[in-house]
């Protein structure tokens, strides 16, 4: 399955939800779902945008673990 | 999301015919005494088969009535990609199914033309209610899934 680092990239960037909300164009409602894992497909265009913002790489934020999706 | 006009109309005239539906109710038998008279002879030798299965389909009517002003209340004021939109049509097929079959075993003791085709198009329209059901299933996964896309 897909996990979304979302928020440890946050920690690392000491950067709020809002913040990122407000610097992305990203409604906190999306973000949240990013950031709890229930999204089940990130466009290419919100993974620049994100990535374009935290100043990070896709693979910071996305990461492969084995098990069963959903 | 746009409001349905048409959904809206809908609701308002199946609120009134659920009301006179229930109004109905209670004058059910003076009206069916009232009926009884034109029915030809072959129906009064079979009167309580006949008296139950009209009660039988009154009240499995009224129950569809009801459904449907449930199900354009929530189209109205929601959307129709939602589960309780897929089980009303689903309860509504059972329904229409077991519509089909009363006046099909009715139609066995008294058969008229008109309760075959009455019959066929219960079994048409439960079948139709069903597919509209899978389909709403269906539409409701894709919804999601566009949903949960970010």
């Amino acid at each position: 399955m897909i996990i979304v680092n979302l928020d440890v990239m946050m920690a690392k960037r000491k950067i709020s939800l809002n913040e990122l909300s407000k610097k992305t164009g990203i409604t906190t409602t999306n973000l949240s779902i990013l950031k709890t894992n229930k999204a089940k497909a990130i466009r290419f265009s919100t993974l620049e945008l994100i990535c374009s913002v935290l100043n990070c790489q896709p693979a910071d934020i996305l990461e492969y673990k084995e098990g069963k999706n959903g | 999301m746009k409001k349905s006009f048409i959904a809206k109309v809908m609701s308002v005239l199946l609120v009134i015919m659920l009301i006179m539906g229930i109004v109905c109710l209670f004058f059910l038998p003076n009206l069916y005494n009232y009926f009884k008279d034109s029915f030809v002879s072959k129906f009064q030798d079979q009167s309580t088969l006949y008296q139950v299965a009209f009660f039988t389909c009154y009240i499995i009517c009224l129950v569809i009535v009801f459904k449907l002003t449930k199900l354009f209340h929530i189209i109205y004021k929601d959307s129709p990609f939602r589960k309780e939109i897929e089980s009303s049509l689903k309860i509504m097929a059972i329904l229409f199914m077991s519509l089909s079959l009363i006046v099909i075993i009715k139609a066995i003791f008294i058969p008229t033309l008109l309760s075959f085709v009455v019959s066929l198009l219960c079994f048409l329209i439960a079948l139709s209610f069903y597919v509209l059901a899978s389909v709403i299933k269906v539409a409701i996964e894709y919804k999601n899934e566009v949903d949960l896309t970010i």
